[in-house]
């Protein structure tokens, strides 16, 4: 693969350090760097060889604040009382530890905000000739390995559709595509979803097979692709995941 | 700093990263006193912005604080490491578009403590950074610039390109070359 050329690993983790990357391509390679230690190690090499030009930076004590904030931040759970409103994703990271009860109340809540964030332009971007329902039926939140939100992931139903919002823009480097899976529950089995290529809210009718990927499924996931055509089965890592939640109860499954 | 001094500074350095993965808090309040100077001071001269800065030093310290474990003193310096650490945080954080949106808006004179240049701290210098500007003296002058704009302010190719006056093909032929330069030199 392309990545595997040692002279293009260098350039890519020189420019990388050097602070020489524009944003998208910053992001695509730190995307790469997780799941490449060869190219972890020639970025630690670029750190190592660099770094002394920090020296003569000058040290200036940031403010107090900084540090109350901190403290606030690492103490334990149980222990934390927020002192200053949490961003959304700061409350969703809070409630992981206790357990995917409240996980799934998080989730309950992001559904909302999606369907609050996106019902007044979900409607004219789909042809039908009743009214689109709303309200949506599945949602997924996917992570990356940090547990940092990426992607959500709407399915809506009447008529069936897909809206798929990056939380950062997602463009892959050239000829690449983020392809959308659906894990199908106790198979694991993959199924191609759609492809994602930039940062963009994407609105995609679904057809029977597609829904009936999103019902069966236990997560979606997100791997790199070759552009073309959909592969049937995923050829890359995965990259982003999440679990695929029905907003309406078990019982309509 | 002599070396030894270094040396040992770095090895409690790396005894409070040990620390902090366990969850010591105490050791990661020592651990911000001894370097939060330094990482300010960073983030300070690529963001230019206290407020940005701020907000890039607490991110920076929150993934020093949940990767503790994965630093590993075999590797290097602990100083290295949480440079980097907060270069990556700053770099990210200049790249946003909603931050680059509200360039305009920004007024150099009222961020009275952005960091420049400064002369005294050059003159006790490291060896190690010595030893880079060095090499980095081994090329043209303006190919020089090009890296320590991108090293130092985060600048991309095409910011450096319209500071210097040249095309962007060339600010990044400039910079790819120069880097292999830099590293046979340093490598030597």
């Amino acid at each position: 693969m392309r990545y595997d050329d040692p002279q293009l690993q260098e350039l890519l983790a020189s420019a990388y350090v050097a602070g020489a990357m524009q944003g998208p391509a910053r992001r695509r390679f730190e995307a790469l760097l997780r799941t490449r230690p060869a190219l972890r190690r020639r970025v630690e090499a670029w750190e190592d060889r660099l770094t002394p030009l920090v020296d003569a930076t000058p040290e200036v004590a940031p403010p107090a604040r900084v540090w109350r904030a901190l403290q606030r931040r690492i103490a334990p759970a149980s222990a934390t009382v927020p002192a200053r409103p949490a961003g959304f994703w700061n409350t969703l990271a809070f409630w992981r530890p206790f357990g995917a009860v409240a996980a799934c109340l998080a989730v309950l809540v992001t559904g909302f905000a999606v369907y609050q964030t996106l019902r007044p332009s979900a409607g004219p971007q789909v042809a039908e000739v009743a009214p689109p329902q709303t309200n949506p039926s599945y949602v997924a939140v996917l992570e990356d390995e940090s547990n940092q939100p990426v992607l959500v992931v709407t399915a809506f139903k009447g008529p069936w559709r897909l809206v798929v919002e990056p939380l950062r823009d997602l463009a892959p480097y050239q000829g690449k595509v983020f392809q959308v899976w659906a894990v199908e529950r106790g198979t694991g089995t993959s199924r191609p979803l759609l492809q994602v290529s930039s940062g963009e809210v994407l609105r995609q009718p679904l057809g029977e097979a597609g829904w009936d990927a999103i019902k069966t499924s236990e997560s979606l996931a997100v791997t790199l692709e070759d552009a073309g055509p959909v592969p049937a089965s995923p050829g890359g890592p995965v990259l982003f995941s999440g679990l695929c939640l029905n907003l309406r109860g078990p019982t309509e499954i | 700093m002599n070396s030894t001094a270094s040396r040992d500074a770095s090895e409690q350095l790396g005894q409070l990263l040990a620390r902090c993965a366990l969850g010591d808090q105490s050791a990661f309040g020592a651990l911000y006193e001894a370097t939060s100077a330094k990482l300010f001071g960073v983030a300070l001269r690529i963001l230019r912005r206290e407020a940005w800065a701020e907000e890039a030093l607490q991110e920076a310290y929150v993934k020093i604080w949940r990767h503790a474990e994965s630093y590993n003193p075999a590797r290097g310096r602990p100083m290295t490491w949480m440079i980097n650490v907060v270069r990556n945080q700053s770099l990210d954080l200049l790249r946003r578009a909603d931050y680059r949106a509200k360039e305009d808006e920004w007024i150099a004179e009222k961020d009275q403590r952005t960091s420049t240049e400064n002369p005294a701290a050059l003159a006790e210098t490291s060896q190690e950074m010595q030893r880079v500007l060095g090499c980095l003296g081994l090329l043209g002058e303006e190919q020089r610039d090009c890296i320590l704009l991108s090293y130092h302010q985060g600048l991309t190719p095409t910011e450096v390109a319209a500071r210097l006056k040249r095309p962007v093909g060339t600010i990044k032929t400039w910079i790819r070359r120069g880097l292999i330069k830099v590293r046979e030199c340093l490598d030597q």
